[in-house]
């Protein structure tokens, strides 16, 4: 299973390679998008306060939450005091961050994920294990046995086409009758006071166009100074994520619609504490675009769900660190240096160098110090090396006969025949 | 006040204040085509939609119904102008009809001039230049998803098929 993983990955790498190679500017585009994101990170009090002013202007509600908990507590109320139950969302990295689905879930309101990706995730009861492609280690198999269930579609049906097609019917129910309907954005843009949503599905589009309230909320990361900057940024994004010239719908919301209301919320959660950090501030130019997992070794073989972190890959593992660094400093070692991250990443990160920073503050670990010491006494050299496995490959065997694991759902590795070495 | 206070973090972080970038060799150098309209209509069927071009005299809806024959959810919109790079069509806020119709409709065609296609997403940005829409969309080809096992499926949620016609 995780081959297959690995596969369909390389494939979205490789689809990003020829298409940036349609672009023979395409270095000096991800250099402008670098130094819009350094300069935007950079005047964010400025930028801020201008987005404010315009969506105001326009008609919209700013709203600024400094944490989880407030980011939480606005949209509970905005939803309590518009007599919302039904509440559909489009994907949100930051709805995750902050944990937004079951806070609702606690106040009776029922939150209806509806990119596809995470509406089975959701079904599953499960979670995200890439940002982009939230449900790519699952099988059209388990999505048949799913929608069977919970669509009544075909037992046994489990053609990709006809199952989103299904899915297609089954949430039409839900948009058109949703109370509120919530979206992240992928940009905010400080000139004009609009928020920019990214889409392939059309599920943030149709979310936000039938209910009375709308929802939109971002880290304050997401503000870019103009629409010449989304120049650059539209033209980068796709082409990173997925390998496509651009999603389907680039959206910008700006008023509310004729008789309904439109709600920003802007939000810190530790961002301002990064801006703060001088050797990782560069983390705040991420456009979560996914592309460093779609390149990342560790991550294409192990897929998300090995990282403790809820974004994983290589930007998760900083993002993790920045975030909580005693929680998630085991995924430090998730990452080879092989700087692939950083040569695809559309706002010229160096996520590599910056793991490489984390590790000198918090890696050096005594069951480390402990693996490593041991791994030299049983390797070192070939006469221990040819010992250890005579002792080794028998023994492997039969513990892992007896249901001997490396973690929960994870096997050893064999340890090989010493006969077949000779 | 939570705005005081997370501005006050922002100021009290003090980070390096980096300069505005000025994008003008870049805008400048931005990959042009020959053929602004092939390429236009290259990069949409690319996105899986589809693409006429009409005379000034044709009527699109009749244009649409032979394109889509039997097809009950077809909306006929207009759009601003469209981007030869990517095959995207700007529209803003219907006036005929509200704007969920572009994402029912089961087929979506829409009406650009032939004069009003830009070559990339720069042009396209300058020519909007920075005052505010109420909404303004890019729609480039039918709704899509790969979320079940990477295979391409048109029609996830918005309109199952998209034609765009060019008029002359």
């Amino acid at each position: 299973m995780k081959i297959d993983v690995d596969d369909a990955l390389w494939l979205v790498r490789g689809k990003r390679d020829r298409l940036s190679k349609e672009i023979p500017e395409w270095e000096e585009l991800r250099d402008a998008a670098y130094r819009l994101k350094l300069y935007s990170n950079s005047h964010l009090p400025e930028l801020l306060e201008q987005f404010e002013t315009q969506a105001t202007a326009n008609g919209a509600i700013v709203h600024w939450a400094k944490d989880a908990d407030e980011y939480r507590n606005i949209i509970g109320g905005l939803l309590k005091d518009h007599g919302v139950s039904l509440f559909v969302k489009s994907k949100s990295m930051l709805s995750e961050e902050c944990h937004l689905v079951p806070y609702l879930k606690n106040l009776g309101i029922e939150t209806v994920e509806t990119d596809l990706g995470e509406r089975i995730i959701q079904l599953m009861g499960s979670r995200p294990s890439h940002i982009v492609l939230p449900a790519i280690h699952i099988k059209r198999q388990e999505v048949g046995k799913l929608f069977e269930k919970e669509m009544g579609t075909e037992p046994g049906n489990c053609d990709p086409t006809y199952l989103t097609h299904a899915a297609r019917r089954n949430l039409r129910n839900y948009f058109l009758n949703a109370d509120a309907g919530m979206t992240g954005a992928n940009f905010a843009v400080a000139s004009t006071g609009e928020v920019v949503v990214c889409t392939n599905e059309g599920n943030a589009d149709l979310g936000t166009s039938v209910p009375k309230l709308q929802i939109a909320a971002f880290g304050i990361d997401k503000i870019v100074p103009d629409r010449e900057s989304l120049g650059v940024f539209t033209r980068l994004l796709a082409r990173t994520a997925t390998g496509q010239p651009v999603t389907t719908y680039t959206t910008h919301y700006s008023a509310p619609r004729e008789g309904s209301e439109f709600h920003i919320i802007m939000v810190d959660n530790g961002r301002s504490r990064i801006l703060a950090d001088k050797d990782h501030f560069r983390l705040l130019n991420c456009l979560r675009c996914g592309g460093c997992m779609n390149t990342c070794p560790v991550y294409r073989r192990t897929g998300g769900y090995s990282y403790s972190y809820f974004i994983p890959g290589p930007i998760g593992v900083n993002l993790g660190m920045a975030s909580n660094p005693e929680a998630h400093k085991k995924d430090l070692s998730a990452c080879s240096l092989c700087q692939s991250c950083a040569g695809v990443c559309p706002v010229k990160m160096d996520l590599a160098d910056q793991i490489y920073l984390w590790r000198q503050h918090f890696h050096s670990s005594v069951p480390k110090r402990i693996l490593s010491d041991g791994m030299l006494a049983v390797m070192g050299g070939p006469s221990r090396l040819k010992a250890t496995l005579a002792v080794g490959h028998p023994a492997m065997k039969a513990l892992k006969a007896c249901g001997f694991q490396w973690g929960k759902g994870r096997d050893f590795p064999d340890i090989a025949n010493p006969l077949e070495h000779e | 006040m939570s705005k005081e206070e997370i501005l006050k973090n922002l100021r009290d972080a003090d980070p390096e204040r980096f300069p505005k970038p000025d994008l003008t060799a870049l805008k400048a150098k931005s990959r042009r085509y020959d053929g602004l309209v092939g390429q236009f209509r290259k990069a949409v069927e690319a996105s899986g939609g589809k693409t006429a071009i009409i005379s000034l005299e044709q009527d699109p809806s009749i244009v649409a119904r032979e394109m889509f024959p039997g097809e009950n959810s077809l909306v006929i919109a207009d759009g601003r102008f469209g981007v030869a790079e990517n095959g995207c069509v700007y529209l803003e806020e219907p006036e005929a009809f509200p704007r969920k119709e572009y994402f029912l409709a089961e087929a979506l065609v829409i009406v650009v001039g032939i004069g009003d296609i830009v070559a990339n997403m720069h042009d396209a940005y300058d020519r909007l230049g920075e005052k505010p829409s109420r909404y303004g969309i890019f729609i480039s080809g039918p709704s899509k998803t790969a979320d079940i096992e990477q295979a391409l499926v048109f029609g996830a949620h918005g309109a199952r098929e998209v034609a765009v016609l060019i008029r002359q």
